[in-house]
């Protein structure tokens, strides 16, 4: 019968090699943990600078279109204050998400938002707006 | 009388020719006079598509005109904001804006390419080069498997392999079958010419996304990087939008 202490494991005792892999793991852990920081901090820094830019638009007709959209914003519902809350949201928190939310008919994005308003998880949504997307 | 009216027609015809010739040419003259900057000898601007109305690309007219606001700055804190090499890989090639009016002409108008803005929504929103969709570059930097990602590369006309036989899988090893545009789990062979953009030499949003698409499998030989993006664009003083949605 094979004693425990016995095992080996790459040449060392098994209880060394436990070491090696409790080492890796947070090597791995930190490692990954490490390169999320550095990814937030790029994302907050990028955040900052977005802050310095005004929007610029040389495009008179599309800019034309764009107040005429605006005034008829005009006395929006109590509804599309919400819908305008939960596409923030969607923006801040699940950038991916929204990139295709935004592409999607306005009678998906309305059936979208009726899902979240009526009690629908965020994961739910998700998945909804990657399938109409998908699926128009 | 068919005779007569024949030799009538072929006078009005000849007496019409020298007029529409001038036609012609004063069309010519209206985009190729001294003032007017076009946007290359011979193209004095171009249409794009953007959401779903077409813009009209063009220089900015006045001779005066000077670069102001964010992008006429010179320096930005490095890291992060540093600058960008050529090309962020090898296997990927660089454009400037001649090839890029090109693109917009061509591979963006028949829908066999698509101008991605990467950088993120915020940034995005505040203006864009026509045409472009955003595709923010952290969308690219998720795990293969994630939907968002696998979305993305199938609206770029990827398609997934699922599971794949035995025998063709040992064809494409043995070069005997076609595997140039393939992974394990993608085929790329109908996906289409990607030009992807940031905010210009020193932003590295644009470089990120477009490793993020190499380490998916996307072949690099259809991926171009428009180094001089937003910085460049607004340079040479050409038309930029504020999306509607």
């Amino acid at each position: 019968m094979t004693h425990f202490t016995s095992v080996r494991c790459g040449g060392a005792p098994l209880s060394r090699c436990f070491g090696r892999i409790a080492g890796a793991v947070l090597f791995v852990g930190t490692t990954s943990s490490v390169l999320h920081a550095a990814d937030d901090a790029y994302l907050q820094l990028l955040d900052e600078e977005v802050t310095k830019v005004e929007a610029v638009s040389t495009d008179k007709e599309g800019d034309d279109a764009g107040r005429s959209a605006e005034a008829g914003a005009v006395g929006r519902t109590q509804t599309a204050l919400s819908r305008e809350r939960f596409e923030s949201l969607l923006r801040k928190q699940h950038v991916g998400t929204y990139s295709f939310y935004r592409r999607l008919p306005e009678r998906s994005r309305e059936e979208i938002f009726i899902d979240y308003a009526n009690g629908a998880s965020m994961e739910t949504v998700r998945e909804k707006v990657v399938d109409r997307f998908l699926h128009p | 009388m068919d005779w007569l009216l024949r030799h009538v027609w072929i006078l009005v015809l000849l007496g019409l020719f020298p007029f529409c010739s001038l036609c012609a040419a004063d069309q010519v003259k209206l985009g190729e006079t001294a003032q007017f900057i076009p946007l290359v000898e011979g193209k004095p601007y171009l249409h794009v598509v953007h959401e779903g109305r077409s813009v009209k690309v063009q220089r900015v007219q006045d001779p005066d005109y000077e670069l102001k606001g964010y992008f006429a700055k010179t320096g930005r804190k490095c890291p992060p904001f540093c600058i960008q090499p050529v090309s962020p890989d090898p296997s990927v090639g660089t454009v400037s804006e001649v090839e890029l009016f090109d693109f917009m002409e061509t591979q963006l108008r028949d829908g066999t390419g698509v101008l991605i803005d990467a950088r993120t929504n915020s940034w995005f929103r505040k203006g864009t080069i026509p045409g472009s969709v955003n595709y923010p570059f952290t969308l690219f930097a998720k795990d293969k498997s994630d939907p968002e990602l696998v979305a993305a590369l199938k609206s770029f006309g990827a398609q997934e392999r699922g599971e794949v036989a035995a025998t063709e899988r040992l064809l494409e090893d043995w070069g005997w079958a076609d595997s140039r545009h393939k992974t394990k789990d993608w085929d790329f062979s109908m996906a289409k010419d990607l030009v992807i953009w940031c905010n210009g030499p020193a932003c590295g949003q644009s470089p990120r996304a477009i490793r993020g698409l190499l380490d998916a499998g996307y072949p690099g030989e259809k991926i171009m990087y428009y180094r001089g993006g937003m910085q460049m664009w607004q340079l040479w003083g050409l038309t930029t939008v504020v999306p509607q949605q």
